[in-house]
């Protein structure tokens, strides 16, 4: 009977372990990549908009060399507040699950008006009727490309939506799990009531040890500071909000070895003097 | 009060390893059910990462041009996307960087050079192209069967001789050929030239290699 019960209580240490451990990644994931607002200050503190901008204008200025023309047809054709507008409507779209497009009308009607000034200036004139379009087709394209990189916007609205809605239900559905633990744990040393807290010491000592483990194998393996994904504003963003998660994942791992520790020492201590003292009674 | 002290300290000390244990065991199981597909992912990560770190470390080699039994050829050739050379069309005062490649960010730079053909010295095709701007090839028209071209290289100077000009359709690849008999440079521009907007039409400047 003893033996079964140690068995249990075991099994329940490890099941709360993983409950903890998964409870923290949920936690850290809602508090960084899966808030907007985190996504939104973060864009902001590394300067995303203001690198955006310029990554989009640098594409821009290959197209002017292939049109025949000079930069000054690209000149006023986009604003910082435009991409800026632009930026947080994808971002509406991945955390709102919003269906909104990008709108290149502005861009089009400044690129268009542009061009004929240019061309009148110059005295030059069309290949054909359908140059021009043509033309500010691709470079309206290429906005719309680097702004949301087509190929991926529609897979990654799809992920996050079903992340954003498991997270809620997995968060509740672990907390009842850690409380049902919890309460099996004392249920099965209710004789040594003690002895349950530095259970539930070891199940965040493991779950302390794992975060800290998790972080210095992702620190040793990745080269986070070097991680380029698209374009250089992006990767910027992208390093900036893994470090930030890797550091709440050591600080989880240290917060919880520590409480850990305190459970099991202070459970152990008041069992022993307890335990001694019904003993000697 | 001391044996107190001992069985609390073997009792956490037993705690701690159980924890340890359970850790190792959590571990073990992911290892063992995901661990080539973590290891796979982070290589792939560091792929990249790796590429961008080793950028600038490397040491840019010196372009030789060496004779062996295939003919003369280059040692070490320019890295992808980096100027090798520096074109002069004294007629129509070009005088323009060339970079080794042909995308629309090499050839916001200056001259690009078409990677499948060969390099000054070689003995083949050499493939150029720029814009039809006015700081590139705007004034192509004016070039006449005669005009000079210069190739300078950081391994040798190449005076070239136009032999010809011609028109064609972007899809006619057959009318810049590579081979490798005779040493000609292609240089072609958009067309028309004051043209505005996206082209079908290529200026082709033929020139064959003087000394």
């Amino acid at each position: 009977m003893k033996g079964c019960s140690l068995i249990i209580r075991y099994l329940l240490i490890f099941i709360l372990m993983v409950s903890i451990v998964a409870f923290a990644f949920i936690n850290i994931s809602s508090s960084t990549i899966l808030s907007k607002d985190y996504v939104l200050s973060k864009l902001q503190e590394t300067n995303y908009y203001e690198g955006i901008y310029k990554e989009i204008l640098s594409n821009f200025e290959n197209y002017v060399g292939q049109s025949g023309l000079d930069e000054s047809v690209m000149s006023d054709i986009l604003t910082q507040e435009k991409v800026k507008d632009d930026v947080n409507v994808m971002i509406d779209n991945i955390y709102e699950g919003a269906d909104k497009e990008i709108d290149v009308t502005e861009i089009r009607d400044r690129l268009n008006e542009n061009i004929k000034e240019k061309m009148e200036e110059e005295g030059v004139k069309a290949a054909d009727d359908t140059a021009i379009e043509t033309y500010i087709n691709r470079i309206c394209d290429e906005y719309t490309k680097t702004m949301t990189h087509t190929e991926y916007e529609q897979n990654i609205n799809n992920v996050f939506m079903k992340i954003l809605k498991f997270s809620q239900i997995g968060r509740k559905a672990l907390l009842i799990t850690m409380l049902v633990c919890i309460i099996f744990i004392f249920v099965i040393c209710y004789k040594r009531l003690f002895k349950g807290i530095s259970s539930i010491g070891i199940s965040l000592l493991s779950s302390g040890i794992f975060y800290i483990f998790i972080n210095i194998y992702i620190n040793t393996k990745i080269k986070i500071d070097a991680i380029t994904v698209l374009n250089s504003s992006i990767s910027n963003t992208l390093r900036t909000i893994m470090n930030n998660i890797m550091s709440n994942v050591a600080n989880y791992g240290y917060i919880l070895f520590a409480i850990g520790i305190v459970l099991i020492i202070f459970g152990n201590l008041i069992d022993s003097i307890k335990y001694k003292k019904e003993e000697e009674d | 009060m001391d044996n107190k002290i001992i069985k609390t300290l073997k009792a956490t000390i037993i705690n701690v390893i159980v924890a340890f244990f359970i850790t190792g065991i959590i571990i073990g199981a992911i290892n063992l059910l995901a661990g080539d597909q973590i290891e796979e992912n982070i290589s792939i990560i560091n792929k990249v990462s790796i590429g961008v770190e080793n950028k600038g470390e490397k040491e840019v080699e010196e372009i030789q041009l060496v004779d062996d039994d295939t003919g003369t050829k280059l040692k070490n050739y320019p890295e992808y996307g980096t100027s090798y050379a520096n074109i002069e069309i004294p007629k129509i005062d070009v005088n323009l960087p060339v970079y080794f490649g042909d995308t629309l960010d090499v050839l916001k730079k200056g001259v690009g050079h078409s990677s499948g053909s060969y390099f000054p010295g070689e003995g083949g095709s050499i493939i150029y192209m720029g814009h039809n701007s006015k700081n590139v090839f705007r004034r192509f028209s004016e070039l006449q069967k005669g005009n000079e071209i210069i190739v300078k290289t950081s391994y040798g100077e190449y005076k070239y001789k136009i032999y010809d000009m011609q028109i064609i359709k972007e899809t006619e690849v057959d009318k810049v050929p590579v081979q490798h008999e005779k040493e000609i440079l292609m240089v072609y521009t958009c067309y028309p030239f004051n043209n505005i907007g996206y082209t079908t039409q290529r200026y082709v400047v033929y020139a064959e290699l003087e000394e």
